[in-house]
């Protein structure tokens, strides 16, 4: 028995005619969605959705998850008109500001949720004092458990009332040019805290810190003038420090956490060595820092630089990447980690860099201090019974073997001595992220490339690699050799 | 004497093959560790260029379809995507590229937009080049 639609195959649509209306699909998806794409749009936006159709008309009205700009795009408007009109009347600014505000806190009241999950404020031009902190008390008074403030460079301190919250689960804020709080800080239920973009001094982060109980993840983001950061409280498991694009240096000298159990250090300047202190409990570290002295102090920065690692003895997990790759602070790190189970170097950059600034930036330093880190690690002993991964990614490209050197040496030293060894990873940059103008032309030399220093480990390693335990397998810009036991 | 058909297709009434594809796709490109270890940019980036050839229509119904298969991130990543083709348009825009029509009466519409006067002024004028279908 044929299928119906053998014999009467389906006839194709006919195009729609020009002029007649598609079907609104918009309208017609579920309700979750529908408020998800309202709340990815600023409150005025979201308001005016309302007079789309009726089945619009009061939707926006039931958000949970608000965003408020400001300035809102009328405000810019008017500041624009002022401006083509020639003058500046500062009374005329103060009433549309004013006007604005009012607006925003009418939208703001007509929302039906008594509570709200989130409110995000994002400021374009820092909103005057009287009501910079308006729509936070709104979000307050709706028990809002995400609150995200996006400043500019805000230079007032936060009112009292705003130390004091029992519902706020996760703060983030951005560009203050003093985080202060006027008053005690407690915030009983707050799990995640994200500053970004300010200042902050070292008595005020004690003070934030003592008064969150339940915090479990601290985030800072280029944070400055923070000299002594001491997280006592025992809750906070994850502490992550970073600096992203920017060249200026840090102030942390010294952080002591002993509770925390990952710790994340990314791209963060120093001319100085950062300390860690007390962190008995870490498990798992990223620690990415980049020296921002001159070239002639680079010895000194080693030999303090060592200081930095000396903090982190219990881990199982260890990541380095940058110029900390290159201070024998590792050796100390290795001789005296017991646990450490996956050991991950990142030596290369991701950038394309051009071939001259490879050779000043990388290579100078790398072969002026490559003998000095030899006769090192000759004289060291290591413990490392639990090791049983290494990968080195982006260890540099396959023609420019400087900075996929330091990594290698490291490595051939450590594995002389691992005895648990299940995984080596060596991975070269991806295609098309190459490292430097000229791997372009040597991509095809990738396999070969790693060939040779499969045979080269073997070579060195002699009896501890023999080749019916360990099997090796290249894909890719990738070297990997697995335990077969 | 008839063998019981044991059957491994799962009946998906509301998601077409090729929205199941990119969920599917989308979600393998997301649980790769390699993305995980991007930075922001980079990850926008490369949602960026997944998406590249969806048009407003196929976000339509990878919302529909992700909400149907919960597949949060992808519900996340049409919705985002969806009101950015929203942003700072008119509301007679909106109307005629989505296809939504109005159903209040000039009176009503009038009182609405009085309302909150604010929030439907300063839009930029619409440009008729940026039409979507």
């Amino acid at each position: 028995m044929y299928r119906r639609s053998l014999l009467f195959p389906r006839r194709r649509r006919k195009p729609r005619k020009a002029g007649v209306r598609a079907p609104d699909r918009l309208t017609n998806l579920p309700l979750l969605p529908r408020l998800k794409i309202l709340s990815s749009l600023p409150i005025d936006e979201a308001v005016r959705t309302g007079v789309l159709s009726r089945r619009w008309r009061n939707l926006w009205k039931y958000m949970d998850d608000i965003t408020v700009t400001y300035p809102s795009k009328k405000l810019w408007k008017c500041f624009d008109d002022l401006e083509l009109d020639g003058y500046e009347s500062e009374e005329a600014t103060d009433e549309w500001v004013y006007q604005n505000m009012k607006a925003a806190g009418n939208m703001l009241r007509q929302l039906r949720n008594r509570h709200i999950k989130k409110l995000t404020l994002h400021c374009e031009h820092d909103p005057p004092v009287e009501f910079a902190y308006q729509w936070v008390k709104f979000a307050f008074s709706r028990k809002v458990k995400v609150l995200v403030l996006k400043f500019l460079g805000i230079n007032y301190s936060a009112p009292d009332w705003f130390g004091k919250n029992s519902s706020l689960e996760d703060m983030s804020v951005r560009g203050c040019f003093f985080f202060e709080i006027d008053g005690e800080v407690r915030w009983t239920l707050l799990k995640r805290l994200s500053l970004r973009f300010l200042r902050i001094s070292d008595g005020e982060m004690s003070k934030i810190l003592d008064g969150c109980p339940l915090l479990e993840d601290l985030i800072l983001r280029n944070v400055n003038n923070l000299k002594t950061l001491s997280v006592a409280c025992p809750s906070v498991k994850n502490l992550m420090i970073m600096n992203e694009n920017s060249d200026i240096e840090t102030d942390l000298n010294e952080i002591t956490a002993p509770w925390v159990q990952s710790l994340k250090i990314d791209e963060v300047l120093t001319e100085n060595a950062l300390q860690l202190k007390s962190l008995s409990s870490l498990r798992k570290a990223h620690i990415n820092i980049v020296y921002k002295g001159k070239n002639d102090n680079f010895d000194w920065f080693v030999k303090r630089g060592s200081e930095v690692l000396e903090g982190v003895v219990l881990i199982e997990q260890l990541s380095l990447r940058g110029d900390i790759v290159k201070v024998p602070g590792i050796m100390y790190v290795l001789q005296h980690a017991p646990c450490l189970k996956t050991l991950i170097f990142k030596t290369g950059y991701l950038q394309v860099w051009s071939p001259s600034e490879w050779e000043d930036q990388v290579c100078r330093w790398a072969i002026s201090t490559i003998k000095d880190r030899v006769a090192y690690m000759k004289d060291q002993i290591l413990n490392l019974g639990c090791l049983k991964n290494i990968k080195i990614l982006h260890a540099g490209c396959s023609h420019r073997q400087t900075a996929g050197r330091l990594a290698f040496d490291v490595a051939i030293y450590i594995l002389k001595h691992v005895t648990a060894l299940e995984e080596f990873v060596l991975a070269l940059p991806e295609n098309d992220n190459p490292c430097c103008m000229q791997c372009l032309a040597g991509s095809n030399n990738v396999c070969g490339y790693l060939e040779s220093l499969n045979q080269k480990l073997y070579n060195q390693l002699g009896d501890r690699f023999k080749s019916d335990e360990w099997e090796a397998s290249i894909a890719g810009s990738c070297l990997r050799i697995v335990s077969r036991r | 004497m008839g063998k019981e058909r044991r059957t491994n297709v799962i009946p998906l009434p509301e998601v077409d093959g090729v929205t199941l594809e990119r969920i599917i796709g989308f979600l393998k490109i997301y649980t790769e560790e390699s993305f995980q270890q991007f930075t922001v940019q980079e990850k926008k980036k490369r949602c960026d260029e997944f998406f590249a050839n969806c048009k407003f229509n196929d976000f339509l119904t990878l919302a529909s379809a992700s909400n149907y298969m919960g597949a949060q991130v992808v519900l996340d990543e049409a919705c985002q995507r969806t009101a950015d083709m929203m942003k700072n348009k008119s509301v007679a825009w909106v109307r005629k590229n989505f296809g939504i029509k109005n159903n209040f009466t000039p009176e009503e519409e009038e009182a609405m937009r009085e309302k909150h006067e604010w929030a439907y002024e300063g839009v930029d004028p619409d440009d008729d080049e940026e039409d979507i279908i």
